[in-house]
């Protein structure tokens, strides 16, 4: 190694240790000492080093490939993906967070140690110096103490040191010429990995768990994800958007004034949506029956009607409804932070007579057995233990603030597990309005309070395997209108749970029966006489709103023996996610009913019978959100599958055509700028010809002039002419030959005019590439003209695909004639067309095998 | 000339033809190369009769005397070495000499040397066989390194110094000089040095087959006088060595693009750092190169030299040069010529 070649490398890898130095100071504030930081950083280098020797010792072929050809790139690009996904390991796994620009710039830290180990002798210290280079300025930028200036400024002299040893060494290295650097083939395999990757990425927004992401990028809470991880920012995050301004501004934020408003109540959110209920006028006669005789859920029934909360399936059409102003506003009722789509039920109902349900009755107060337990400062109500669904999912948060609603029940998620309000810190505030469903002991909710939810969303999945089989013990659940129908409800649930298990299988089935063959028609109303809306629905109409499936839906699974009740509440819209408030507005007309199922003590399991509701599972696993991007990516597919088809197809055959089109488009163009018989027209003439040859396949060799390859092919031309005219008749042709022979007998003409451009074609490029420069100057007009047409004639009568039919013709034939001679153990006709002289590369001789141009060895064939 | 040899070469053939585009586009010194136009190709047709089948050396030994370099044959005894040497000489109304290398030619036997005239009582200088205009020195590898050397100057310089005297030699001075690769017993190898200034080494080999047969036939027809083929038809000549060195000059002033001069010195610079040449281009043979590329250019009936002239000229002037073994010379210039792009 030369000294000069010695200092330089002793100044690359200076450069290298001092960013490194500076990298791992500022990794390792405030915890890590200065000097611990410091040893790590050169240490590395040092064992980056050790690597690269040791490596060199023991692949030494490795390293004596030209640069590009190795395999460094993809290694290095791996390298980097691999510690991504060990951070995104080590933050699900162990909790432990880098802050994103510390994990970048670990990973450029990472290439540079990966290239001096592989830099050898020399060949990658330019990038070396340039990782190094953003490393230190990145870190500096980063890290606190004043002294890593200092550093930075040993790196600038050491810097400027380097800069100029490698411009010596570049005017040394002047004159020779760079070898071609091809970007590595197995490189192409990006593009289909980044689209694959870009199909997954697309269904994740469509999602709309985009906003899962935004964990990866520690927030100082500006977007309400403050992480405790981030190394800095604003820091006013937690104010920013409080609605000290705007009273109806949101955010997850708990010091909101209070507001008081006429706002509405439940039932005229219901009424709103629902349309009002039918009273009927007629009341028959009856008598009062002894006491004895009344059934327990008849008393219940009775209490509950007392309470004056029913919910009555038969309701006014939409004709009925009373004209509202068109400019009514549509404001939200209620926004929510968290995942959506998320039913919140707000009343239950569990007696029914066909045709009103009515509200369950309040529990006792002595079954509240929930304490105020204090986290991260704030007072959470933990519901008791028993009322949780263990075991299954994990938990999660969502906070809803009602902007327009009268009502005192809290809205509560399916599992839900534990209530904060802020400031709340008395649990006797918070009460049972039925079992399962929480309210707050006063008139009405304050009116923008935020209320923080805790709940553990069950997965189907779990469900199904679950040894839970739903007891049926709790007989208000499994009351029916004791009329004509009950036995086809039970022989229609019999139908359809028949094949199944108990437990959830038979759930989801009933479930699935009723959405797949009952359609949501909001507008259809039964009969005002009917008296039991869901056998209306079942067996006559076969369409309904959504409280008609959910009724039908409860009918059913209390005749197959599941205590279910039915649920009316808001249903945040996935669909109505903002992204960039990253919040859910929820509307008036967003109220909707589904049913839930007793699964034992307060547990709940939402069971939603209506088409085009969803009810929120857990959040998925890695795998599972990677089986659901692939299963979105093919739904997208299928969809526009002719699309996708069709411009796939487009694509592949424009890669397909690529040099024929690019030949093409530069035919043109060079046809159309093209006035004047001069050196650039003719350099321009021949890229569009070699371009032409490549993408017949007979790419012209780098080390063989344009001139000296026409002239091959020419010859070759000339002498399948000259060899067809030599055949008298058909009769002459050898059988095996007659089908090629035919083919180039119709050529003929067009081969000989080939021929002779080429011939002129290959001089004139000659003289504008190494001719004198005033060659065409010196050229008479009227003849630089004709030729100048001339060329334009072949240029645009041989368009590249008709010269690939040709070429490919001729290679048949040769190829024939090859296998002819040599069956015959005779030199073929073209044995004669030789050409003398070194054969130029090994491209050539394969052309010229082609066409058995004998590579005339006069000289060495002694 | 056989027209049959013609037909078999188009390439050598076309630049003689009339029609020829290349012939056709060549404004420059268009009077001068027109005239000597047709005294090449008399000179090319002698050369080619004398030696049947075998214009591709013939036009390389033309070359080389455009470029006015000199030869080297390296071949078989019987296959017209001095055949071509002395159809050459008298096509060109040289005065050839021969010289016949054995281990006891000493240089004064190639130089020259003084005598000692009792008339005049005066050393005179008794010209050597060097000078002449075309000297075949055979079996060139069986005279003494220090014999070998003595030639050295004469074909470098074109002059002769002894006893401190230098005489010059005349201006188209050409050797061609020939070995036999495959006796090695008391063959002294031609140093580096001397091998540097032969323009090319060439292999005549054996004739094809009808080639043969036909020179059989023209044997057959002659009287044993005309049998001694070219030496006794050619007495008039083609050019005159005066014609022959204006020619030289013309051939020297043919144009070279820069590119073309870049990329030769690329193939230099890729023989030097490549790992099986042991001794790669020296600027010398770059230049003799050049000169050759720029001969072959004119034989073309250009006047501008292209990277493929420089090729087709390669690998006489690359095996006589390059250190490899004698198998790969052939792989080995091919391989480096590859690796090279042209401009």
């Amino acid at each position: 190694m030369p000294a000069n070649q010695r200092v330089s490398t002793l100044l690359t890898y200076t450069l290298a240790v001092l960013s490194s130095m500076t990298f791992e100071v500022v990794l390792g504030e405030p915890e890590r000492a200065i000097w611990l930081s410091c040893v790590i950083g050169i240490s590395k280098v040092v064992l980056a080093l050790l690597a690269g020797w040791l490596l060199r010792f023991s692949l030494p072929t490795y390293f004596t490939r030209p640069e590009g050809q190795d395999h460094s790139l993809p290694i290095i690009s791996g390298l980097v993906v691999a510690l991504l996904g060990i951070e995104l390991i080590t933050r699900a796994q162990l909790g432990l967070w880098l802050p994103l620009e510390l994990l970048l710039l670990l990973a450029l830290q990472a290439v540079m140690l990966a290239l001096v180990i592989i830099s050898g002798s020399g060949t990658y210290h330019g990038m070396v110096a340039v990782m190094s280079t953003f490393l230190i300025l990145f870190s500096a930028a980063l890290g606190k103490p004043w002294w890593l200036q200092i550093l930075v400024l040993g790196y600038l002299a050491a810097g400027i040191w380097w800069l100029m040893g490698k411009h010596w060494e570049s005017l040394h290295s002047h004159l020779i010429s760079s070898s071609t650097r091809r970007f590595p083939r197995s490189w192409l395999l990006i593009v289909p990995v980044l689209l694959g990757l870009t199909m997954l990425a697309i269904p994740l927004g469509y999602a709309g768990v985009t906003g899962s992401l935004s964990g990866f990028m520690p927030s100082s809470g500006g977007n309400g994800d403050s992480s405790p991880w981030a190394r800095g920012g604003v820091n006013d995050g937690d104010t920013v958007i409080a609605g000290t301004e705007n009273v109806k501004s949101f955010a997850p934020i708990d010091d909101a004034p209070f507001m008081t408003s006429h706002d509405l109540s439940l039932y005229d959110l219901f009424d709103d949506s629902y349309n009002e209920p039918i009273i009927p006028k007629n009341q028959d006669r009856a008598i009062a029956l002894p006491r004895q005789f009344r059934s327990t859920a008849e008393q219940k029934m009775a209490k509950a009607q007392t309470g004056g909360r029913p919910f009555s399936m038969l309701r006014k059409s939409e004709a009925e409804k009373k004209t509202l102003p068109t400019n009514i506003s549509t404001d939200a009722v209620a926004f929510l932070v968290g995942r959506v789509p998320l039913h919140l039920s707000l009343q239950t109902f569990a007696e029914f007579d066909g045709v009103v349900w009515q509200a369950e009755a309040e529990p006792s107060i002595a079954s509240m057995q929930g304490t105020i337990q204090t986290i991260q400062g704030k007072p959470w109500f933990v519901l008791p233990v028993e009322t949780r669904p263990m075991g299954f999912g994990q938990s999660e948060l969502h906070a809803i603030k009602l902007v327009q609603l009268d009502t005192n029940a809290i809205p509560s998620p399916p599992g839900l597990e534990a209530v904060m309000i802020d400031q709340l810190t008395d649990a006797s505030f918070y009460r049972w309005a039925s079992p399962g469903r929480l309210r707050l002991d006063r008139e009405r909710l304050p009116d923008l309070t935020v209320i923080h939810l805790q709940s553990a969303p069950v997965a189907e999945k779990s469900l199904r395997s679950s040894p839970t089989n739903f007891p049926s013990g709790a007989m208000q659940y499994l009351g029916m209108p004791d009329d004509d129908h009950l036995l086809r409800f039970e022989e229609l649930a019999e139908q359809i749970t028949k094949p199944y298990p108990r437990g959830w299988s038979q759930i989801a089935a009933i479930r699935d029966y009723v959405r797949s063959h009952y359609q949501l028609d909001r507008e259809i109303r039964p009969p005002v006489d009917c008296e039991n809306v869901p056998a209306w629905f079942l067996f006559d109409s076969k369409r309904g709103s959504d409280y008609h499936f959910a009724a039908a839906t409860a009918m059913l699974l209390r005749a197959a023996g599941y205590p279910s009740r039915l649920v009316t509440g808001l249903y945040a819209r996935d669909d109505r996610y903002d992204y960039r408030l990253r919040h859910t507005a929820i509307l008036k007309e967003d109220v909707h009913t589904w049913v839930e199922i007793h699964a034992g003590l307060n547990w709940w399991v939402t069971v939603e019978p209506t088409p085009g509701y969803k009810v929120l599972q857990p959040v998925p696993t890695i795998s599972e959100s990677i089986m659901l991007a692939i299963w979105w990516s093919l739904q997208i597919i299928w969809q526009n599958f002719f699309v996708l088809l069709a411009s796939l197809a487009m694509i592949s055959v424009a890669f397909w055509q690529r040099h024929h089109l690019l030949a093409e488009w530069k035919a043109y163009r060079w046809r159309k700028s093209c006035h004047q018989l001069n050196r650039e027209a003719l350099l321009e003439a021949g890229q569009v010809l070699s371009l032409r040859f490549k993408a017949a396949s007979w790419d012209k060799p780098d080390s063989c002039t344009l001139g000296r390859w026409l002239q091959q092919i020419r010859r070759s031309l000339d002498s399948a002419v000259s060899r067809i005219d030599g055949l008298k008749s058909a009769s002459d042709m050898d059988e095996s030959l007659t089908r090629t022979n035919e083919k180039i007998r119709a050529l003929t003409p067009a081969l000989r005019e080939l021929s002779r451009s080429f011939e002129c074609f290959a001089e004139l490029h000659d003289a504008a590439l190494y001719g004198p420069e005033d060659f065409f100057e010196r050229l008479p007009f009227a003849e630089a003209q004709s030729l100048l047409a001339r060329l334009k004639q072949l240029d645009s009568h041989w368009s590249s695909w008709r010269l690939k039919r040709v070429l490919k013709v001729l290679t048949q034939e040769s190829e024939r004639i090859q296998a002819l001679s040599e069956a015959k153990n005779q030199p073929g006709e073209f044995t004669e067309v030789s050409s003398s002289g070194v054969v130029i590369s090994a491209d050539t001789r394969k052309a010229a095998a082609r066409f058995r141009l004998n590579q005339d060895q006069l000289i060495a064939s002694a | 000339m056989n027209n049959a040899v013609i037909d078999n070469s188009s390439r050598w053939s076309r630049s003689a033809s009339e029609h020829d585009p290349a012939h056709r586009m060549n404004p420059a010194g268009e009077n001068d190369l027109a005239n000597f136009r047709q005294k090449i190709n008399q000179l090319r047709s002698r050369l080619n009769s004398a030696l049947l089948g075998k214009p591709a050396v013939v036009e390389y030994v033309l070359a080389s005397l455009l470029a006015q370099g000199h030869v080297l044959l390296e071949d078989k005894p019987g296959l017209g070495k001095t055949t071509l040497a002395i159809a050459l000489s008298q096509s060109i109304g040289s005065r050839f000499r021969r010289v016949q290398c054995t281990p006891d030619l000493l240089p004064s036997d190639l130089t020259g040397f003084n005598i000692y005239n009792q008339k005049t009582q005066e050393f005179e200088f008794q010209k050597g066989p060097v000078f002449t205009e075309v000297l075949l020195a055979d079996e060139i590898n069986r005279a003494t390194p220090r014999t070998q050397s003595a030639l050295l100057e004469a074909m470098a310089e074109k002059q002769v110094t002894i006893d401190g005297l230098t005489y010059q030699l005349p201006a188209t001075f050409f050797v061609i000089a020939t070995q036999n690769p495959h006796e090695q017993h008391g063959t002294y190898p031609l140093p580096e040095a001397q091998l540097d200034r032969f323009a090319m080494k060439l292999s005549i080999g054996y004739p094809q087959e009808d080639d043969e047969a036909r020179m059989l036939a023209a044997a057959v027809k002659s009287s044993p006088e005309q049998g001694k083929s070219v030496r006794t038809t050619a007495d008039e000549s083609c050019l005159t060595p005066a014609e022959l060195l204006h020619l030289q000059q013309l051939t020297a002033a043919i144009h070279v693009q820069p590119n073309v001069q870049n990329y030769l010195v690329q193939v230099a610079r890729a023989s030097r750092s490549h790992p099986r040449i042991a001794l790669g281009l020296s600027p010398r043979a770059l230049l003799i190169w050049q000169r050759l590329g720029q001969a072959w250019a004119w034989l073309q009936g250009r006047d501008f030299v292209t990277p493929s002239d420089l090729q087709e000229v390669a690998y006489p002037v690359l095996a006589v040069r390059l250190v490899i073994d004698e198998d790969s010379t052939e792989k080995m210039i091919t391989e480096l010529i590859s690796s090279v792009p042209v401009p």
